[in-house]
């Protein structure tokens, strides 16, 4: 290889060395899935997802279960198909947790209101740019610190 | 307490020298050299054939400088600027003198080269500066100001995977650095200068605060 | 060169005409260096009309650089001043140590200070009880300590977490427990997190709780875990326990009084609930001041004074803890607080909740 060449590459490397501020690496996955209630449980109303990472990369005491990257609104229980971009630097894992906003005011279980139910799932399969998952929403007026890990 | 202590010794002695130096000098000829390193330095454009070699030492602002006069008017210079030791600028650029008179010097400089720092945020990339510098020499001071606008573009990048390939995509981000010196500049002989500046280096304006600092420098210049 | 250029300066001619200028110069540098005798430390105490007035600041942080997460770091680094960010860790690391926070207290003229452990690791951190205990021991007559737990995997941990807070609660220095639901991510109201307060009934440990949102990332600013009315069925069900609502569910995003009248309510409606206005009131935080002045002109209009325990929230900063002191006695002036109020404010409700006594020295 001539000295030219590799008087760029070097230059080249160089320069990519010092231009690269934040670098972000996201991994795309094609989400498929169902949302339900228990049977016989009220149904109506928007369903509001958050991904979570299983768990985080950090160190000691700084490591911790859950990371929300993303959240998502549907119409309402049954089938759901979200694409998602799943931080590869922050964690591991996918997990998938769900509320029915059965009034309709964006707020889990507001004072007054305690037949929401919420549920969450790990997504078996991680990592693949194709998974499914079942998630059933039983327990009311819970985050998902309460039913996760 | 000791802080307090050092500084005001330190107050007291710049005042002592200089009410002492302008006592002694004003007994020698007036104007003895119109053209002095500490001009060339803190009011830029060396003339032809002249050069000056600067070492400001500050806080947070330090730099290293070196002017070549190319012609009447042209300067080639390079810069290398460090704050207190996690940020550095490499630069290099051209001055121009824009006026020239007995007690006026004003200078237009531009200058580009490289953004380095370290600590909780890495930042990096290209740099450019736009300044001028407005000299007013009286026989040996130079009172100066600078005026500068500043732009690092910061780059970032990102990365997706996905099931039918991986992509990468460029975004910039700016960095703006408005800034300004005011100082005085002293010529202790033709070659040999000294100056006194107050920065204010508003660095990631309007989005940030800045301290404003200060810096002391020792000029060389020759071949005049 | 350089010798040459400037030798006529020390010519004996030279040197006859600087003797009068070195003895003004000496001279100066007398009277200015007289400036800095005689500063001495700063009285303890606050002045209200003449008389001192004790003052314990309940919100302080001891902490650890290395247990703070990098987005955290990072947006702690974008607050200092440049070129202060450029060696956060430099700058944090001075005001978080236990030294610094005593260093802080005494510039302020403050007598005690509670200490706050965490346990926030998608927020602010881990300050672990450990080493909350370790900086009591720097003051152990003025420092005292609120320990915390971990929540992050209570479905698996809660037991051992709970039994390691017990603990901690009866080790020497240990006054309360300091809970942060946005931070650590737990809803106000989930009674799967009430043991908590159990303890703090038993113990006679009073709760200091975070309420509002936040600015530090990764917080949880959803309503359950920041509005302060979501507590009200724990304040119900434990009413041996003393929760103290801080920051007055104020909205450090939006910088508005939002929680204020709730707080107000639900300290007027039951004998458990107490107040305490720190951080909404900083300059970063309440640019204007007016905020600050509000909520405490309207706690004194509802008759809530009683209720309330001074805290700033530092140190942040140099000066920051007295900054705030400041800005708080201003407030309480401006506001129409008596001298007795003040004092409440500034030190009695403190030693009354949290049982502690305050001693003649801390005012004088």
């Amino acid at each position: 290889m001539s000295r030219a060449v590799l008087g760029f590459a070097a230059a080249l490397a160089f320069t990519l060395g010092g231009c690269i501020n934040e670098e972000t690496r996201l991994y795309e996955i094609e989400l498929d899935g169902q949302v339900a209630v228990t049977d016989g449980a009220p149904s109506a109303g928007a369903v509001h997802l958050e991904f979570h990472v299983a768990k985080t990369f950090g160190e000691g005491e700084l490591a911790h279960p859950l990371g929300e990257f993303d959240r998502r609104t549907l119409a309402g229980v049954g089938p759901v198909r979200e694409t998602l971009l799943y931080p590869l630097d922050v964690g591991d894992g996918l997990v998938v947790y769900g509320w029915l906003d059965s009034d309709g005011d964006g707020i889990l279980c507001a004072p007054g209101q305690t037949e929401e139910p919420a549920g969450l799932v790990r997504v078996r399969g991680f990592p693949a740019h194709a998974l499914s998952f079942s998630l059933t929403l039983r327990t009311p007026c819970v985050g998902p610190e309460s039913l996760y890990p | 307490m000791k802080t307090r202590a050092a500084t005001t010794l330190g107050a007291a002695c710049a005042l002592a020298t200089i009410l002492g130096s302008a006592r002694v000098f004003a007994a020698e000829p007036r104007s003895p050299f119109p053209e002095h390193a500490a001009l060339d330095a803190v009011g830029g454009s060396p003339a032809k054939g002249a050069y000056v070699l600067s070492a400001q030492g500050g806080w947070p602002f330090s730099f290293l400088r070196a002017q070549v006069g190319l012609s009447r008017r042209i300067t080639l210079q390079s810069e290398l600027e460090s704050v207190v030791g996690r940020r550095y600028r490499p630069m290099l650029g051209i001055g121009v003198r824009i006026a020239d008179a007995k007690h006026l010097r004003l200078t237009g400089e531009f200058l580009a080269g490289w953004l380095f720092q370290r600590g909780e945020e890495y930042r990096r990339g290209p740099n450019g500066e736009l300044r001028f510098r407005l000299a007013i020499p009286v026989r040996r001071f130079v009172p100066y100001l600078v005026l500068g606008t500043r732009h690092a573009f910061l780059p970032d990048l990102l990365t997706i995977e996905r099931a039918s390939g991986t992509e990468t995509s460029w975004s910039v981000r700016h960095e703006w650095t408005p800034w300004a010196t005011l100082g005085l500049g002293f010529a202790l002989s033709r070659g040999v200068g000294l100056d006194l500046g107050l920065n204010y280096g508003w660095v990631g304006a309007p989005d940030t605060i800045a301290l404003p600092g200060v810096h002391l420098g020792l000029h060389f210049g020759g071949d005049r | 060169m350089f010798p040459a250029s400037i030798a006529p300066v020390f010519s004996r001619r030279s040197r006859a005409r600087l003797k009068p200028l070195a003895l003004v110069s000496v001279l100066s540098l007398a009277a200015l260096a007289s400036l800095d005798v005689g500063c001495g430390a700063t009285p303890r105490g606050v002045d209200w009309d003449g008389k001192r007035l004790p003052v314990i600041d309940l919100h302080l942080h001891p902490g650890d650089w290395d247990h703070i997460p990098d987005d955290t770091k990072k947006f702690l680094a974008s607050r200092f001043p440049f070129p202060l960010g450029l060696d956060a860790e430099a700058a944090a690391k001075g005001s978080i140590e236990p030294e610094n926070v005593l260093a802080e207290i005494d510039d302020a003229g403050i007598w005690g200070a509670g200490l706050f452990a965490i346990y926030a690791p998608r927020t602010v951190g881990v300050a672990s009880n450990e080493l909350v205990a370790e900086a009591l021991t720097v003051a152990p007559d003025r420092f005292f300590g609120l320990a915390s737990l971990r929540v992050d995997r209570w479905t698996t941990d809660r037991d051992a977490e709970l039994a390691l807070l017990e603990s901690t609660l009866t080790r020497p220095g240990f006054v309360g427990i300091k809970l942060a639901h946005a931070h650590q991510h737990f809803r106000m109201d989930d009674p799967a997190f009430f043991p908590i307060y159990e303890i703090a009934a038993r113990l006679g440990k009073p709760l200091y709780l975070h309420t509002g949102t936040s600015p530090f990332p990764g917080t949880s600013q959803e309503a359950p875990y920041t509005d302060p009315t979501y507590l009200e069925p724990a304040i119900q069900a434990f009413s041996g326990a003393k929760f103290i609502l801080g920051h007055l569910g104020y909205d450090f995003k939006e910088q508005r009084n939002v929680g204020l009248e709730t707080c107000i309510r639900l300290a007027k409606t039951y004998p458990n609930v107490f107040l305490e206005p720190s951080a909404l009131g900083s300059a970063g935080s309440d640019p204007t001041g007016q905020n600050l002045k509000e909520a405490m002109r309207r706690m004194r209009e509802e008759g809530v004074v009683d209720r309330i325990i001074y805290g700033s929230d530092g140190p942040q900063s140099p000066g920051f803890v007295k900054g705030y002191l400041d800005r708080t006695v201003t407030a309480m002036r401006e506001a129409g607080y008596t001298e007795q109020e003040a004092a409440e404010v500034l030190a009695g409700n403190f030693a009354r909740v949290f049982g502690v006594t305050v001693p003649a020295e801390a005012a004088e």
